[in-house]
């Protein structure tokens, strides 16, 4: 195991990349395991890495490549079709998170995080990188593997789809007061 | 014009919330995650070269066999030869004919027929020992225990997984029909069942290391099981491998009264921080006295298992133990509200303070729950009874009895991969 690799790699971009899985499957264990698994790919992988992306896109699309299998293994198990998951136009829903990192978050946070659930897949990608990561709209595009063009239409659909779903949110709860 | 500038506001504030969404961050230190990361990395390093052997093997092992194939016939010819020509030689006549010539070409040839096929059958069971063709099956219900109604006429083989420093049984049945197969006419110990199958677990697939099987081997003197280890065993390079290395020797080797760890010429060995080991160790068999905990494998499936091993005096502590694991590694089986007392009543009952709703846990919380109790009590050879719950009966349990004891904890059936 390359330990200065390993070492350098952990302070730059380790707590970015835990957030960004932790963001994506809402479970601290389960991203724990899966931020150790990029590791394991990118350790191995490191000294084969040409250099043709950035070190940081290159991390955060190995880290969504092990997301992606996690939500795949997932519908494995609940008995759908593996060649039937296409991640960009299925949900990447996730269980609840962990009370302990619930408290960091109030109503209007927990019912944006459920109507991102609803999302598609393409579009809670985009969302967490460019809102919550922070990435640019290249780094996104270099990521994802798609154009910049693809990055910003998707980022367009995502919120127009998270306005409609909060705002049917908000209506339902308008409704149960009343 | 409204609508329009409503719209927009609802997507300022949109972009607002989540421009302020709160930063999670990994609690963890740099040297846990660094440690686990390495363990985890030299695991599947060891796992992948066994592959490779096995592979690698796999292709060799025809055209080794077909060397050794030949090899044989030449000696087997030369040597018919020979006794042959002095017995001609014996018998003074000397007319020896084209047809004798032939009868003695002949007759090597079917020793020849009979040497490929002895060669075939053992290039069979050779390659079956190489390339892995079980798996195990978990149980396909909520009870992950293995009792006495799921053996059959099926084979108990106690088997211990590990992780980091720690480890946890588990118990597998095999069909009478794969025993009858590979043990013909015998009831095979736990160490022939051991040499038969370890190799053949894939540890990793179940949330584990790839551990087996032991460096060295080992040779039963009746109820002593002795482990002829080579000089770079490495098991006493760290509490953390000594520890669950006999820990899973206890837990794997249930039919052994006691362990003798030798050097592989058989003389007494040296243990890194215990000096000269002369005296065998005592196992404990199925009778461990140990309580048990929940422990989630790295695969995410979830074992019952002891607590590193701890043992208790009596069966009263172990079940009043079971509330706090004392570590981060293990989780207790009873929810943080659930509290209760033991009481002595013609065998020990735990009594829940407060009536226990069974359907207000899941389906395996419950289960664990349950199974955690008649796993703890089995540990003592002890039955015990749980009193004060909402239902008289769940999964078939009836709750006005003692539990079922189970014969192990954390089932599968050894399947043949076809």
């Amino acid at each position: 195991m390359n330990d200065s690799v390993f070492h350098r790699l952990y302070d730059t971009y380790h707590q970015d990349v835990f957030q960004f899985l932790i963001y994506l499957v809402k479970n601290r264990q389960t991203a724990e395991d899966l931020v150790q698994e990029v590791y394991v790919r990118v350790l191995r992988a490191y000294s084969s890495f040409e250099g043709k992306s950035s070190e940081k896109t290159w991390l955060f699309s190995i880290a969504k490549n092990i997301a992606i299998d996690h939500f795949r293994k997932q519908a494995v198990r609940k008995k759908r079709l593996f060649d039937s998951f296409d991640w960009e136009t299925m949900q990447l829903a996730s269980s609840d998170m962990l009370p302990e990192d619930l408290v960091q978050l109030n109503d209007e946070m927990r019912t944006l995080l459920v109507a991102l659930d609803d999302c598609t897949g393409d579009q809670k990608m985009v969302i967490i990188m460019r809102y919550f990561q922070e990435l640019s709209i290249a780094e996104t595009s270099e990521i994802l593997n798609w154009s910049e063009g693809k990055v910003k239409t998707t980022q367009h659909r995502a919120i127009k789809a998270l306005r409609e779903r909060l705002s049917d949110k908000q209506k339902e709860a308008d409704v149960h007061h009343e | 014009m409204f609508i329009m500038s409503e719209k927009k506001a609802e997507d300022r504030e949109l972009d607002e919330l989540l421009k302020k969404m709160p930063k999670f961050t990994d609690k963890r230190s740099k040297e846990e995650i660094y440690q686990q990361l390495k363990s985890k990395i030299e695991t599947q390093e060891k796992f992948e070269q066994r592959k490779r052997i096995q592979v690698s093997m796999n292709k060799w092992l025809p055209f080794i066999i077909s060397v050794a194939s030949v090899l044989l016939l030449t000696v087997l010819v030369s040597s018919y030869i020979n006794n042959n020509e002095s017995s001609t030689a014996d018998t003074v006549e000397e007319s020896t004919t084209a047809d004798d010539q032939m009868r003695t070409l002949e007759v090597p040839e079917e020793s020849s027929m009979d040497a490929k096929e002895e060669e075939s059958v053992g290039m069979t069971t050779m390659s079956e020992k190489l390339a892995p063709n079980v798996e195990l099956a978990p149980f396909d219900r909520t009870f992950t225990s293995v009792y006495e109604q799921d053996l059959g006429d099926g084979t108990v083989f106690h088997f211990s997984l590990l992780e980091n420093a720690l480890t946890v049984p588990i118990t597998i049945v095999i069909p009478q029909e794969k025993i009858e197969a590979d043990f013909p006419n015998m009831e095979p110990s736990s160490l022939e069942l051991y040499n038969q199958y370890a190799l053949e677990i894939d540890e990793t697939s179940l949330g584990f290391q790839e551990y087996h099987p032991y460096k060295g081997y080992f040779i039963a003197e009746g109820k002593i099981l002795k482990h002829y280890l080579p000089a770079d065993h490495g098991y006493d390079s760290a509490p953390g491998t000594a520890v669950p290395y006999i820990s899973s020797i206890n837990e794997v080797f249930t039919d052994f009264d006691s362990f003798l760890r030798v050097n592989e010429d058989g003389s007494p060995i040296e243990w890194d921080q215990v000096g000269t080991i002369d005296e065998p160790l005592v196992l404990t068999g199925t009778e461990q006295k140990v309580n048990y905990f929940a422990y989630k494998a790295f695969n995410q499936v979830t074992y019952l298992t002891p607590n590193f091993n701890k043992t208790f005096n009596t069966l009263l502590e172990a079940l009043q133990g079971m509330k706090n694991p004392e570590n981060e590694i293990y989780t207790s089986v009873i929810p943080n509200d659930v509290t209760y007392s033991v009481k002595e009543d013609k065998g020990l009952v735990v009594h829940f303070d407060e009536p226990l709703d069974l359907e207000s846990l899941n389906a395996s919380e419950a289960s664990r729950l349950i199974e955690a109790f008649s796993l703890t009590a089995a540990s003592f050879n002890q039955t015990i009874r749980l009193e004060n719950i909402v239902q008289e009966k769940w999964n078939e349990v009836d709750f006005s009895s003692p539990l079922p004891v189970p014969v192990g904890p954390n089932g599968f059936t050894m399947q043949t991969i076809q």
